[in-house]
């Protein structure tokens, strides 16, 4: 199952990845009470997607799918929905969105997990390999908050706080 | 309501129609990639929840330059929590699923 699902399972994390992204853009939609953008591209996409699906699967199988799924994302929320929101709402500066906000961050982490899949060990028992798991989590996330301005700043002041404390706490033991 | 029905259509489909259009043991292996891939949610969905309440606040406020940086730094957290855990999965899909499923690679 691991050998057959993995393909599947990469190109549909792709696909969630880039409609993950959507989420932050659909709560500022909602909360300027705009619902109709949504609607209506949600209405496109679920009556492209079943005619699609009807013709790729047959021929290419989970994976067909689960292109069609990173394809629908792409090009209908990423780009279309992105245009238009950004067009009327609060925040026009898209090409931000596109590249400091989503591009950066996830060129970052993405290579951060590479270099920890090309010098970690991947080939072990499940506990190490749970390990490695973890261990490249723990990079791909400082990489991408230290190439991210806005969570590095906080998170920084967050943890300088923290050490701050410890160190006082630390101090009083003494 | 009618955005909720839609997305359930939109992330329900593709299964109601590959369980008809695919062998069993084919499915399986999208539903299995389905179910691992759709964990995502559960870090970007809170993300977008803690800051709803903020962004509708700032726009009643008209206070758009704190509305902007509320924003960006949202989609930013979202980018570096949730677009993490994805890359981690696209390049890990294997071992994260030969750890989960403890079927052997």
């Amino acid at each position: 199952m691991t050998q057959d699902a993995s393909p599947i399972l990469r190109v549909l994390a792709f696909g969630t990845l880039l409609n993950g992204f959507m989420g932050i853009p659909y709560q500022m939609q909602l909360a300027y009470g705009w619902t109709k953008l949504t609607i209506k591209m949600n209405v496109v996409a679920v009556a492209l997607l079943v005619p699609i699906l009807f013709l790729v699967v047959p021929r290419y199988g989970g994976i067909g799918a689960a292109w069609v799924w990173v394809a629908l994302n792409a090009g209908g929320y990423l780009l279309f929905g992105i245009y238009f929101m950004h067009l009327r709402l609060c925040c026009r500066k898209k090409w931000r969105w596109y590249g400091r906000d989503v591009i950066v961050p996830a060129s970052a982490a993405l290579a951060a997990a590479l270099a920890c899949r090309y010098c970690l060990p991947n080939r072990a028992s499940t506990m190490i390999e749970i390990v490695v798991l973890v261990f490249t989590s723990a990079c791909v996330v400082i990489a991408a908050a230290l190439v991210s301005p806005l969570v590095r700043a906080p998170l920084g002041a967050h943890m300088l706080a923290v050490v701050k404390h410890v160190r006082f706490r630390l101090g009083q033991d003494a | 309501m009618t955005i909720t029905l839609l997305s359930v259509l939109l992330t329900q489909s593709d299964k109601i129609l590959l369980s008809r259009l695919l062998p069993l043991k084919v499915f399986a292996n999208y539903a299995v990639a389905g179910v691992l891939s759709n964990a995502l949610y559960m870090l970007s969905t809170p993300i977008g929840a803690a800051f709803y309440p903020s962004f509708a606040q700032l726009i009643t406020l008209r206070d758009v330059a704190t509305l902007r940086l509320a924003y960006h730094q949202a989609a930013q957290l979202s980018a570096v929590v949730m677009g993490s855990a994805a890359i981690v999965l696209i390049i890990f899909a294997d071992t994260v699923l030969s750890a989960w499923t403890g079927n052997p690679r």
